[in-house]
């Protein structure tokens, strides 16, 4: 169609020519010049019908018209610049606001993971009574492989940061390990070399390694020459035999791996039938055959889990199995949070249309003038309506363009002041980018925006009667009932979404201050963490492991401003939940679990836990000595309610080879119980036991400092290095950052619920007001007149706002209502409150009761200030 | 007084001003004038062509390609646009005629008998 139109012009020179010829043939006929001319004419017909029907046809009215409608458009909201300002900006917020979501969700939610077929790939783990995501033991794992039909492969991952030594300085890397199945069966080809073979994957076969291309980056700037390269990896060499691309992994394990290792080297170590009781960071990853669903998956992995458990009743019983579509494992956690924010996205926006169409609604009463003259010089409803729609979709798209912006630079400028938001706020936070997806969506949702404000005033002009319009003349009769009435409900509605915003923001920030402020058991100010691994080569022997620890400990105490100095193992944020036996208990149906910590006198002193009864742990605590334990009062007060449990003997099941070790002991004191709910499970119970007595392998240096801690990082690394060369400390980290990033989440969806109902509510009393003012300008004659005839301006106050307070009243007890209905969806996300808390419902709907009256008592004041006789004449 | 209109003449049906134009076009290019001329005559001036009927028709079925136009010069040197048949207007003549030909002798058929007895 963009085919080169004929000009009019060429149209009628074809006319003109025609006439001539015309006229030419009948003078040769005889017929003198002004009778041939006539009769040209005359057989030609109509000239300017011919023109008008070459029009016509030669184009689409339709787009003529549009054109037109455009033009006249931009040369309105020109006109009415200040008011167009004010509806771009409303709309830019808003759908800024959600184009700027909807980019995280497609990137984060939506989009495919970059592996082939990536809808048949699932994740699976195991399950108990207590954790719902356990990790697998090897036998487990290998027994659900053998047996299910549902799979073409699983493949299985475990975290095991190493120790690299033999170049410079020692580096602690991440490292994982991985069955030969696990690349495979997502879909990933080495980027150089090969991976992981079955026969390498096997107890006693030669040591193999693969690099993460960062890593490999990083470290070999991308040499190919490092195929073949041997690595010391915690004092083992390994040949490296491939590279791994980085894509893809990422989202599964949360970073960047430097290095992969075999899975199955670790058999005799970590797996085995004896130690099918032992679950060990594994999880793994299947992709369903062809044609399976994730049901029969699901169904099969629960069937098999359930006769392990038959089979196997001592270890497994009450196991089952997890199986989960991969991408949902990777981003489920962050997919509750974003749809609550693009819910209150989406309602800010609706409350800026409900703004606009407000607004151009009391335009369309100024101009019911034009519209009067427009009618009258031909312009159906229809086109009129049109007029009006497209000066809004017009609105809309600028508002939209500019909204683009505003979510390009919001996205872009966190990802700038928050690199590391991806791995720990958000997954595949990275990968947010403004592509087609978002500017479809961006496009649809401002011409959905303009059309559903656009409505109001379409309607309203394609109902105008000419005639009515005219007769009204240019004397204000005011706001006719019906304006009135769309305007209420445009009110009440943006006041009730901004009730639901606020109570969700409220809530927020009140369970915000609840995890602020909750007494955690201990406390952070001038502690600071470390983490020290302990090489199972070098320190096999536990004599060994307590000798470094001693030594380690005994140089760091006496350093300048330290007042407290101890070890954890497992380190702190690593869970070891442990079963444990009191004389009664456990009954058969229930095997209660603690979280359990070998510790070193010294560190509960550290950490500042409260000591409630009996004592701390201490040197004479050791190997020779009777065992001992320290349990949380929560245990205590479970087991032992109104009675003291000094003295009491407590059996906790340590995995110690081979199987299980009991650790028998009797408890010497009783501290505060430590939250531990950091990852969502339920708090468990802590028992504390002593390093010397139960010396399990790495874990958490902590120290307490009178000054600064972090200027203990130098020192304490010299102390180790005297003591031990070979070992590192890495991961320094002060409690107090812990805490922060464990809070970030909750701090940012405050920060950014907070943001969302103060903009819905400065829109929403913004709406309130204009309503009101339009409304009483459009009574001010009235007013004058009631007020000449003796109404006092108390009188008149009172009619006023009780006019206003009628739609506020219905705005915010519906948003009571909806707030009521939303607490159901956000009420998994607080904590210490309920979503019914009364105080924030009962202050959310006083501050917008208080907000409208105060938008409807400032235009009443203004309305009764006006002298009687100025309201009279006032037009 | 000079005037061209001795007798009454038959209005032009619906859609056969397209396949007068053709046909008309079939012996060679011909401007607006010269094609209502030519349709007038052949049809010895029983049919009335309002030539400004024509120009629209004529846009139309070059914007079909069934005709395609240059500017030139008549025979009498005055500028004016030639149209001339594009193969694929012939085509469409000859389709159009069939089907007219089909139609004239199915009308003839019903209104035969009657038109002899009148």
């Amino acid at each position: 169609m963009l085919r080169r139109k004929r000009k009019l012009e060429d149209f009628a020179s074809e006319i003109e020519a025609h006439l001539q010829l015309e006229i030419e043939e009948l003078r040769q006929q005889g017929a003198s010049e002004g009778e041939a001319r006539h009769a040209a004419l005359r057989s030609f017909g109509n000239v300017a019908l011919a023109q008008e029907r070459f029009y016509e046809s030669g184009r689409w009215l339709w787009w003529d018209r549009l054109v037109q409608d455009v033009r006249f458009g931009l040369r309105m909201l020109r006109s009415n610049l200040a008011f167009t300002t004010v509806i771009v900006v409303t709309l830019t917020i808003g759908i800024g606001a959600n184009t700027a979501i909807f980019s995280v969700i497609h990137a984060v939610l939506l989009r495919p993971l970059p592996f082939p077929e990536p809808d048949r790939l699932v994740f699976l783990s195991e399950a108990s009574a207590e954790i719902p995501e356990m990790y697998f033991s090897m036998a487990n794992l290998a027994d659900l492989r053998a047996m299910n039909t549902a799979f073409t492969s699983i493949g299985a991952s475990r975290p095991d940061n190493v120790d690299l030594t033999g170049r410079g300085e020692p580096q602690r890397l991440n490292g994982k390990d991985v069955s030969a199945e696990f690349f495979p069966t997502l879909g990933i080809k080495p980027l150089l070399g090969r991976f992981l073979s079955e026969e390498e994957d096997k107890v006693g076969s030669p040591r193999v390694a693969m690099l993460g291309e960062s890593f490999w980056t990083r470290e070999f700037a991308r040499d190919p020459r490092v195929l073949d390269m041997q690595l010391k990896l915690n004092g083992e060499v390994f040949t490296v035999i491939g590279v791994v691309p980085d894509r893809g992994l990422r989202v599964i394990f949360h970073s960047d791996v430097d290095v992969f290792t075999s899975l199955g080297r670790l058999e005799d170590r970590i797996g085995g039938a004896a130690r099918r009781d032992d679950h060990r960071g594994i999880y793994g990853y299947a992709r369903l055959k062809p044609g399976v669903s994730l049901e029969k998956a699901r169904s099969e992995m629960e069937a098999i889990a359930a006769k392990l458990a038959r089979r196997y009743p001592k270890t497994n019983s009450g196991d089952t199995a997890v199986v989960l579509p991969l991408l949902y494992e990777e981003v489920g956690d962050v997919q509750r949070p974003l749809l609550l924010l693009s819910a209150g996205v989406g309602l800010v926006l609706l409350i800026g249309c409900a703004n606009v169409a407000n607004m151009l609604t009391s335009l369309a009463v100024v101009r019911r003038q034009e519209i009067a003259v427009r009618s009258a010089l031909g312009a159906g409803g229809g086109r009129l309506a049109r007029q009006f729609l497209c000066e809004s979709i017009l609105l809309a798209l600028i508002g939209g363009a500019a909204g683009l912006l505003m979510a390009y630079v919001v996205t872009a400028g966190i990802s700038a002041m928050l690199p590391h938001l991806p791995s720990t706020l958000v997954p595949r936070f990275d990968e947010v980018a403004i592509d087609r997806s978002v500017l479809l969506f961006s496009l649809a949702i401002s011409l959905a925006a303009g059309i559903v404000f656009g409505v109001f005033p379409a309607l309203a002009a394609y109902r105008a009667d000419p005639n009515e319009l005219l007769k009204e003349n240019t004397r204000s009769t005011g706001a006719s009932l019906g304006h009135v009435r769309v305007r209420g409900f445009l009110v009440a509605t943006e006041l009730a979404l901004s009730v639901v915003l606020l109570v969700a923001a409220g809530l927020t920030i009140k369970s915000l201050f609840h995890v602020l402020q909750a007494d955690r058991g201990f406390q952070t100010d001038g502690v600071l963490s470390a983490t020290l691994s302990l090489s199972p080569v070098k320190y096999g022997s536990p004599a060994n492991r307590v000798a470094l620890v001693q030594q380690l400990l005994g140089k760091i105490s006496p350093l300048n401003g330290v007042q407290a100095v101890g070890f954890k193992s497992p380190a702190l944020r690593t869970p070891f939940e442990m079963p444990f036996f009191i004389d009664g208990h456990p009954k058969p149906s229930e095997q209660p679990l603690a979280e359990t910590s070998s510790v070193t006198p010294g560190f509960l002193e550290a950490m500042r836990i409260r000591l409630l009864q009996g004592r701390y742990l201490n040197a004479a605590d050791d190997e020779s000595f009777a065992k001992v334990c320290v349990l949380d009062d929560l245990l205590a007060r479970q087991y032992w309610p109104g009675e003291s449990a000094i003295g009491k003997h407590i059996a906790v099941g340590l995995s110690a080879e081979p199987g299980y070790q009991l650790f028998s002991a009797s408890v010497v004191g009783i501290v505060r119980h430590v939250e531990n709910d950091i990852t969502g499970v339920p708090t468990l119970p802590e028992i504390y036991i002593p390093y010397s007595q139960y010396p399990n392998s790495s874990g958490s240096l902590v120290i307490l400092s009178k000054s600064d801690p972090t200027t203990l990082i130098p020192p304490m690394r010299r102390a180790l290095h005297d003591t031990d060369p070979d070992s590192a400390l890495y991961d320094f980290e002060t409690l107090q950052d812990i805490v922060a990033t464990h809070v970030a989440p909750r701090k940012l969806s405050v920060i950014l619920l907070s943001c969302l109902a103060a903009i819905a509510l400065t829109l929403a009393t913004l709406g309130t007001y204009g309503v009101m003012a339009y409304m009483v300008s459009g009574r001010t004659q009235e007013i004058g007149l009631r007020r000449a005839l003796g109404a006092t301006p108390q009188h008149i106050l009172r009619l006023i706002l009780a006019q206003g307070m009628r739609v506020s009243l219905w705005g915010v007890s519906t948003g009571v209502v909806a707030a009521l209905v939303m607490g159901r969806f956000v009420s998994p996300m607080l904590s210490g409150v309920t979503a019914l808390d009364p105080l924030t419902f009962v202050s959310v709907g006083g501050l917008l009761l208080l907000v409208s009256v105060i938008a409807c008592y400032v235009p009443a004041r203004q309305a009764v200030r006006l002298h009687p006789l100025a309201a009279v004449r006032h037009e | 007084m000079f005037t061209q209109e001795p007798k009454e003449r038959l209005e032009l049906l619906q859609g056969t001003l397209d396949l007068l134009i053709l046909r008309t076009l079939i012996f060679g290019p011909q401007h607006g004038q010269g094609i209502a001329r030519a349709v007038q005559q052949t049809s010895q001036e029983e049919l009335l062509v309002e030539h400004g009927a024509l120009y629209p028709a004529l846009q139309r079925l070059e914007d079909r390609g069934w005709i395609s136009a240059k500017w030139g010069t008549s025979s009498n040197n005055r500028k004016a646009r030639f149209y001339s048949l594009t193969p694929a207007g012939r085509r469409q003549l000859v389709r159009e005629t069939a089907k007219w030909k089909r139609l004239v002798t199915a009308i003839g058929r019903i209104l035969g008998p009657e038109t002899r007895e009148s």
